[in-house]
């Protein structure tokens, strides 16, 4: 037992390594400074803990990709961020100022779209974001401004005085989205905000949010879509049973681990002998079911010519697919690895 | 076997919610032992307080008063003291004068005028003292019956406003009034707030930057000038299509419901709290409205419960609301009339929303 608990402590250390992982720079080819520092946030429910000790950094011009299974912690580490719970333990500290101790002023710089959409049915679209730039203090001068031009930007300035309750999922979507950010945040908190919608309203969403990226804010954006996290995130994290399992780009995750492609075969895989492989000493991991088989390697070239002779000798029809180590599988690796300690 | 199914699934789920099945009985008990003990259990006349001055000394006050205090609670009491029981301390409906040399008069057969001092506003127990005269009648009857010949005249003087009679109107439209308004505002906070959590709102306005206060404050505020309009339109309403009496002070009769409404929607704050889903706002509105009504003299006038409910009563909002609004439409006060029931209101409305804010959860908070 002690055994397993160091060796899982040991697995979850060189994971973290990738931590100090290169973040974005910005135009001028300069660091960008750190928005957010979280440092060992915990959240505990008597015996439960739901976050433990997570210390990530989020910087200017960032999308930070939170992902994690369902009750991985995510939505708890985001209401925590969002100063709605206080942690059991640790600390964030938004520009200087402690999500614990400065509460007032850190919900001033932060804008949360929650997973859930927030909004007043029976309010018109303008009418919700008006509503909440006054929650802000932003002055009746520029909140007009602010509104319509919120309104251009998710493409909804013809439905400004529709009422929320009329408006399609994907349109609600965005409005929940464009109500976090009426007084302009530091920090954006969004908590899987494509969750539900139709694929043209994603596209919209993630415009919006490479556009406010580009502007220059900070965003932890969580997801269960893998695809858009890879395609959406400057640095990714994984959560796993409240511990941050992995955090850094894609590409010094994937370094970090020992392939970083994978060799797909599909048809008639079944009884295929892959010893002659295993040989070469460099394959580094083989899953297989009933309708595929794939091999984890470093570096997929090499075990090209043997697998060719492997297909050829069983006179089977088997396709062979190569790709680059994803991310679902990156996060699917992971988990797993939990699981198994 | 299809409607089976989802008749047990119905069953299963109305099972889980125990407040729910608890308010289904509890709810209609509590009120039916209220309004029981209200209309069946009451002190009745007894417990109607009637100072009488005894400026005669003589026989026939003496046994005047005998007869009295077989059915009214007789307290015999200076000039001074019956006015302020009557007109300002409003604790009793009516006093009698019996003027000096009065035994003598009537024992010389002629005829003595007595003075009746009222307060018209409280005309059931006014009329109940009128009918306890009647059988005083009876009591006396070994002096030769005084009232009916007419050897001592009833002088009846209004020492509390112009009007020398009201009707029930004047007691049902300004109390059901009261009642209802009670009754929506405790059904419109409660689902309000529950609202807010149904729609996601209320956990993007718990990371607001805005206290607690001002979030609760906030909404209560929108339901308070809702129900001081309600209020007032009824008021109107029976003021127009009953000839309902409004008072002689327009500023009065407005400060007054929107002083009752504060402390009725800082109280609903409470109630709120206790409402945890929309099903329960239903059982848990019509009792609490039900009993504080029937409790603080919104139906019938406080002296019909038991002694014991009548403390109970004084010490109710809905019973300083009632008072409030009679002073002004009944006995024609000004505000400075009505400063005892507007601090005691507004003492009301403090202690209820400092309670409803301890209680006020919203967010993550409301969920767990």
């Amino acid at each position: 037992m002690h055994r397993q608990q160091l060796l899982r402590k040991q697995d979850y250390e060189e994971d973290i390594r990738s931590f100090n992982a290169p973040s974005p720079v910005d135009n001028q080819g300069e660091r960008a400074r750190a928005v957010l520092r979280i440092e060992g946030l915990s959240k505990s429910y008597g015996a439960i803990a739901a976050v433990a000790g997570v210390s990530f950094d989020i910087r200017e011009g960032e999308v930070f990709g939170l992902l994690g299974l369902n009750g991985a912690g995510k939505t708890t580490l985001i209401s925590m961020l969002a100063t709605e719970q206080r942690p059991s333990a640790g600390d964030a500290v938004l520009l200087g100022h402690s999500i614990c101790n400065e509460r007032r002023t850190v919900r001033q710089m932060i804008g949360v779209a929650p997973q859930e959409i927030a909004l007043y049915p029976m309010l018109t679209t303008a009418e919700n974001l008006r509503f909440m730039g006054r929650i802000y203090g932003i002055k009746a001068s520029e909140l007009e401004e602010r509104v319509e031009q919120l309104l251009e930007s998710i493409g909804l300035a013809e439905r400004r005085d529709d009422y929320v309750g009329s408006l399609s999922g994907g349109m609600k979507r965005r409005v929940n989205l464009a109500a976090a950010l009426v007084h302009q945040p530091k920090l954006i908190l969004l908590d899987e905000p494509t969750a539900g919608v139709d694929p043209e309203s994603r596209d919209e969403i993630l415009k919006i949010v490479r556009r406010l990226r580009d502007d220059g804010n900070a965003i932890v954006y969580t997801t269960h879509y893998m695809e858009e996290a890879e395609h959406l995130s400057d640095r990714i994290g994984i959560l796993n049973s409240g511990r941050l399992v992995a955090a850094g780009t894609l590409e010094a995750l994937r370094e970090e681990l020992e392939f970083s492609e994978v060799i797909e075969l599909t048809g008639f895989t079944a009884g295929i002998d892959l010893t002659p492989m295993r040989a070469l000493g460099q394959l580094c991991r083989v899953d297989r079911d009933e309708k595929r088989l794939r091999l984890l390697v470093k570096r997929a070239a090499d075990f090209l010519v043997p697998l060719q002779k492997i297909i050829s000798r069983s006179g089977k029809s088997i396709q062979l697919k190569i790709m680059p180590f994803s991310l679902e599988d990156l996060f699917l690796h992971l988990a797993r690895k939990e699981v198994n300690g | 076997m299809k409607t089976l199914t989802v008749m047990l699934k119905d069953l299963r789920l109305i099972s889980r919610d125990r407040f729910g099945l608890v308010a289904l009985l509890a709810v209609p008990i509590v009120v039916i032992m209220v309004i029981a003990a209200a209309t069946q259990s009451g002190a009745g006349s007894k417990s109607i307080l009637f100072p009488i001055v005894n400026d005669d000394q003589g026989p026939v006050a003496t046994a005047l008063i005998r007869a009295f205090n077989e059915h009214l609670d007789v307290r015999e009491v200076s000039r001074a003291t019956a006015h302020h029981l009557v007109a300002e301390a409003n604790d009793a409906p009516a006093a009698l004068i019996l003027p000096r040399e009065l035994s003598k008069r009537y024992l010389a057969q002629k005829p003595t005028t007595v003075e009746l001092l009222t307060d018209p506003a409280q005309w059931q127990e006014l009329e109940a003292i009128k009918v306890v005269m009647l059988l005083a009648d009876r009591e006396t009857a070994s002096l030769g019956d005084p009232f009916s010949q007419e050897l001592l005249r009833l002088h009846e003087r209004n020492i509390t406003g112009d009007h020398v009679s009201f009707s029930s109107l004047d007691q049902n439209i300004p109390g059901f009034s009261l009642m209802f308004v009670l009754l929506t505002l405790i059904f419109s906070v409660s689902l309000a707030l529950r609202e807010e959590e149904v729609s996601g709102t209320s956990r993007r306005l718990a990371i607001a930057p805005l206290p607690p206060a001002s979030l609760l404050g906030g909404k209560l505020l929108a339901r308070l000038i809702v129900g001081t309009a309600q209020l007032l339109l009824l008021l109107l309403f029976g003021h127009f299509v009953y000839g309902l009496r409004l008072g002689h002070s327009p500023v009065a009769i407005i400060v007054v419901a929107a002083a009752v409404v504060t402390s009725m929607t800082c109280f609903a704050a409470v109630v709120a709290a206790f409402v945890r889903t929309r099903e329960q706002a239903i059982p848990v509105g019509l009792a609490v409205a039900f009993v504080l009504a029937a409790l603080g003299g919104l139906f019938w006038p406080l002296y019909d419960l038991p002694h014991a409910m009548q403390s109970v009563a004084r010490l109710l909002m809905t019973s300083w609301s009632m008072s409030a609004i009679q002073d002004v439409i009944l006995r024609d006060r000004n505000i400075a009339g009505i400063s005892k029931e507007l601090i005691v209101l507004s003492g009301y409305s403090l202690a209820f929303f400092a309670i409803g804010l301890q209680l006020f959860r919203y967010g993550e908070k409301a969920k767990s």
